[in-house]
Formats: structure tokens, sequence, C-alpha cells
């Protein structure tokens, strides 16, 4: 009954979340093919998208902004990668090379992760100069905070049944169901999981583009009445 | 209006990414001078982007799409449209973007949406597209005033010239210092140029595109375009912010491919000049100078140094700048045509662009925009910190015609 259960909800959110992201995708796909006022104002050479890979990968727009921010939020997303790549272990089979090399760098991933968010969730809630909380992203960094904390209380204090988890992962992804490992943690771990994904910003995909964007903008700023 | 028709038919697909790009992380609250002075996150940049996702998703979600679209709640989009117009469309919420969101450019765009749905825009904004219609500006006053008040007598325009100045709807009727400056400087400087007759120096469109309302902005570019290059004009030469900013994005758009001249702010002539010693000051200035940034201007087309260039050309100036600067400046309360509705607002912005510059000590303080100059000074009366307030070309042509007296 519980794997029923876990199944229809596993597969019910993140299958709504694909259509929904689809949808979104469809739209982004337009976008990145046209620009507001093409020609105008926007550059896009080498070193332009250089440093607009720099802007994506080290956060660089947040640094300017928020500095105290910036460095939890960096933490946070890094880890995140890396443990959500350290989680492919259980739904691949074999488990290619890399995702093996990637372990170790993971869990220790996994031990920052809360630390990172709940200093993201105190700089939020704690400090004034924040003058706007929106009420969607404190829940949705609450309940990762508990996701990782589950996460980190099953390896570092009640190891969960890792064979019977990998199974049930297989079953999920090869629609051959395999039962429910249990585990209170791993429960809660995977409830949450499932909650999140309706508040599930879709930010993380297209942030990237705009991130871009927004630097060939900014470095053809300067031709905007300064050209021809 | 069908309340049910898609909210995403004024964006652009980049548009309708930014959207979902917003994280609602609140950094550009920090930056937004309508949360200085009215401190309602209510009508924040994340609040409207939220509001609006709503929208999308009762019109354009995946549950619209199943069963169909659905009406959005009237209470939620009444206090979008007091948000996106409240708005001075700065940008400066853009510019510290984590995202990268081109706010300066959304804002507009989600009011043009407004505007299709016959809920913009609001107060008197809603007489300007019947008074440009009318009197070829968006104040509603006669033709024949638009340089008469102001237009030195001694100078004399060409009829045709590779140089034409425009001097714009708000600097004619309400910062003639400012236009007068303009045209006393491209004097001294030496060069002929022209300017349209009155009746046909028409709005450039931006008070129109910057609420919504886009239904003249065709005809009125076309009617522009058209008229210099009967003139041979080869470079437009203008010093509001608003228009440059509308003429150099929007005006190919509107005209339907690229214009038969370049454009170019004001400032950017005289940084020449001073460059190639065509507009030299000989007179000292003992004075401490602080230069205010238009949003339009600098993070609008990018013209940041050649104001400071030509000031620090003077002789005996010293420059000083706002905290705020540059591409972050603060807007001074004027923007987005919501100085006209949002009247408290507006004066409560200029003072404390007023109060900056006098706990900075500066002897001036300089402004580079019709818009800024109006409102600042007006924002000035009765309060009580006093500052002289004087456009950047004024005083240059203070210098300059002071200099052409003695000699």
């Amino acid at each position: 009954m519980t794997t029923a259960l876990i199944l229809i909800a596993l597969y019910g959110a993140y299958g709504t979340f694909c259509i929904r992201f689809l949808l979104h995708a469809r739209q982004w796909l337009e976008g990145v093919c046209s620009s507001t006022v093409p020609g105008v104002g926007r550059k896009s050479g080498p070193a332009t998208l250089a440093c607009a890979a720099a802007d994506l990968l080290l956060f660089t727009r947040l640094l300017r902004t928020n500095g105290a921010l910036w460095i939890g939020e960096w933490i946070f997303h890094v880890s995140l990668v890396l443990v959500l790549l350290r989680h492919l272990r259980y739904m691949l089979e074999p488990v290619p090379a890399w995702v093996w090399a990637l372990q170790p760098w993971g869990l220790a991933a996994g031990y920052l992760l809360p630390f990172a968010l709940a200093y993201i969730l105190t700089i939020r809630i704690a400090t004034t100069q924040e003058l706007y909380s929106s009420r969607r992203n404190l829940v949705l960094l609450a309940a990762l905070f508990l996701i990782g904390l589950s996460g980190v209380l099953m390896h570092a204090l009640r190891k969960p049944d890792l064979v019977g988890i990998k199974a049930f992962m297989m079953g999920m992804v090869t629609f051959s169901p395999a039962p429910w490992p249990g585990g209170l943690l791993l429960t809660l771990h995977v409830i949450l999981a499932i909650a999140i994904v309706p508040i599930l910003p879709t930010h993380i995909f297209i942030a990237p583009v705009t991130i871009m964007e927004a630097r060939m903008r900014d470095d053809g700023l300067h031709g905007v009445l300064h050209g021809r | 209006m069908d309340g049910k028709r898609s909210f995403a038919g004024e964006l652009s697909s980049l548009q309708r990414m930014e959207l979902d790009a917003c994280t609602q992380c609140g950094e550009c609250l920090k930056h937004c001078p309508v949360q200085d002075v009215t401190g309602n996150p209510a009508v924040s940049p994340p609040e409207k982007i939220r509001m609006f996702r709503e929208f999308l998703r009762a019109t354009d979600g995946l549950q619209a799409r199943l069963f169909g679209p659905r009406a959005v709640d009237p209470k939620l989009l009444d206090d979008f449209v007091k948000a996106v117009y409240e708005c001075t469309t700065c940008g400066a919420c853009g510019k510290a973007c984590p995202a990268g969101i081109f706010t300066q450019r959304l804002w507009p765009a989600l009011r043009k949406e407004m505007v299709k749905r016959g809920l913009g825009p609001i107060g008197v904004q809603r007489g300007m597209e019947d008074a440009v219609r009318e009197t070829g500006n968006p104040y509603k006053k006669p033709a024949e005033d638009r340089y008469r008040p102001w237009f030195p007598a001694d100078i004399r325009l060409e009829e045709r010239a590779e140089i034409a100045y425009y001097a714009g709807c708000t600097g004619a009727y309400e910062a003639q210092p400012m236009v007068r400056g303009d045209v006393q400087v491209l004097h001294a400087i030496g060069v002929p140029f022209t300017m349209l007759p009155p009746g046909d120096e028409v709005c450039c469109g931006f008070p129109l595109f910057i609420t919504g309302q886009h239904d003249l902005l065709g005809d009125l570019v076309r009617r522009l375009v058209s008229a210099y290059q009967a003139r041979g004009v080869r470079t437009l030469v203008c010093s509001c912010p608003c228009c440059v900013n509308i003429m150099a994005r929007d005006w190919p758009l509107l005209y339907g491919g690229e214009l038969p001249f370049r454009i170019r702010h004001i400032t950017q002539f005289a940084a020449d000049a001073v460059r190639t010693g065509g507009l030299r000051f000989r007179r000292e200035l003992k004075e401490r100078l602080i230069y205010h940034d238009p949003c339009y201007l600098s993070r609008g087309v990018g013209i940041i140094e050649e104001p400071r260039e030509v000031l620090r050309s003077i002789p005996g100036v010293t420059l000083l700048e706002f905290e705020r600067n540059r591409l972050s400046s603060r807007c001074c309360g004027s923007g987005g045509a919501a100085r006209k509705v949002f009247h408290e607002n507006a004066i409560a912005m200029g003072r404390l662009t007023i109060d900056e510059a006098v706990a900075k000590k500066a002897d001036r303080l300089i402004l580079g925009c019709p818009a800024c100059y109006a409102k600042v000074n007006e924002a000035m009366q009765g309060h009580d910190k006093q500052i002289r307030i004087t456009d950047i070309m004024e005083l240059v042509a203070e210098l300059v015609m002071e200099e052409k007296r003695r000699t």
C-alpha cells in the first residue's frame, strides 16, 4: 500500500512537473531565438560570452548586490547540483564511472547543504536589510533544509536500506515497481521531495538564459548611441 | 475586453522568460526609488511579477490549457494596475536583479497589456493620446508656443543641414532653460543645424510608449523621420534622455528599418567639441557641482561619461557624485509618467535627490533631463533644503554666453 501511494505521488508530482516544464520550455525556446530589439544594445562576442558564463557559474550579479547572501546561495546551488548528481547512482545501472567519482564530493556537499540553507534562511528572516520575503520561497527553502537534514541524518545516524532504495528507484524509472524499503527518515525525505515539486521555481531552468542575455545587454549598452 | 484573453499577448518571448526567471529574492527593493519613499512592498518589482504570473497562470497555465482559461481576480488586477503605473520605470531594479531581468523594458510591456484590456493608462495619462493627436504634444499646448518663448532671437536655423536638433515636448514646454541652453551650445560650437517647424516637431512617442499606448507611435515616428530626411539630416541631436532612448531603441522598429540618420545625445556632441577644441571654457567656475544621471540616459542608452567630461573641462569645478551614480543612479521621481499621477511620490523622490546634494555640500545640482528639471524644481518649493538647480547645457551655455559678452 505504502509502495503504491509513494509511487503514485512520485509519478503524479514529477509527471505534472515535466508537463509544466515542457510548456515553459516551448516558450523559452521561442525566446532564445528572439531578442526584444534585435541589434540594438546587444553584444555577443567571445569576451561577452565568457563573461556571461562566469556570471552564470559564479552568480556575479548577486555578488554585486548582496555579498552576504551570495556566499550562501552559491554554496547552496553548487551543493544541490552535487547532491542530485550523487543521487543518480540510485537510478542508473550500471552506475557510470563519473557518478562514482563524484560520490565523495556529493557526500561533502550533502553535509554543506543544510548549513547553506540555514544561513540563507537566517539572512532572509533575521536581518532587517531584507525588505521583501516571498512566503513561497521561505517554504521551499525550509523544505529543502529538512530534506537535506534528513539526508545527513540518514548518512550519519540511521543508515537506510540502500539496496532496497536502489531497487525501488530502478523499479520506478523502469516502470516495474519494487517494494518501498521503509524507514521514517527516508519516508520523510521522499515525501518532502514530492511536496516541493508544485512550488519548484521555474527560474532554475530559465535564469541562466536571462543572466546571459543581461550580460550581452550590459556589454552592448555603450553601442546604443556610440555606434554607427 | 475578454477577461480570459491571454495575458501574454503584448510580451516578447524573452519577456515571458524574464517573468519566469524572477527568483522573488527581493534584492531589487533596495534599489527601487518608489520603495525609498513609500516602503510599500505591495508595489515592488517582485510583487508585480508575482501578480502577473498569477494572470498568466489563469489564461496560459497548465490548468488553463487542459480545462480552459479562467477569469482573474479583479481585486488582484486593480492592485497590479496601480503597482505597474506607480513605478517610475527607472530600471534600477533590473540593474540590480541577480537574474538580469530588463525591467526598464518589461514594465512598459506590462502597461501595454493593461491598455489593451482597457485598464490603463490611469489618471491624467488617459488624455495623452488625444492631446498628442490634436496638438502634437502630450501637454495639449499650442504648437506655436513650442519654440517662441525660449528660442534665442540671435540664433539662425538652417533650412537644410546635416545636423538637426529635436527639442522635445517636455523641454520645450516645461524646462525651457534647458532647451535654450541646448541651442546656444550648438550655436557656440559653430555647427550649422536645422530644426523642424514647431508644428512638425511632434511628440517622439515616449510618453505614449511608456504608458502603454502604442496606437499612434508608428505614425509619429514616420512623420518625424520623413521630415528630417527631407532636410538632409545625417545626425539628430537631442538632450531629452527619454526622447533619445525611444529614438535609438524603438524608432528603427516603428519606422520599419534602419533610420536614415544617427541619433546623438547633446552631451556627446558637446564632449566631442570639448575634445576637439570647438568648445573651450576660459572662465573659472569655483563651484562644487553634483551631477545626477538620468535613468533613461545612463541605464537606458549608456551616456555616462560624456556629461562628466564636459563638466570636468570647466576650470575650477569640483565634480561630486551621488552615492548611487552612473548605472546605479536613483530616479529623481519624474520617470515613467508616474509623476503625473503619483505626485507625492515624485516630490518625495525629488527631495531625496535634493537632500543628498545638499548633504554633499554641492553648490549646484546639475540635471540632464527635462522631466527631472521640472519635477526637482517643483520638489524644492516649500522644502527645508535648497540648492541651485541647473541643467548641464544651461550651465555650459551660461559660461559660453558670458565669455562671449566679455570678448
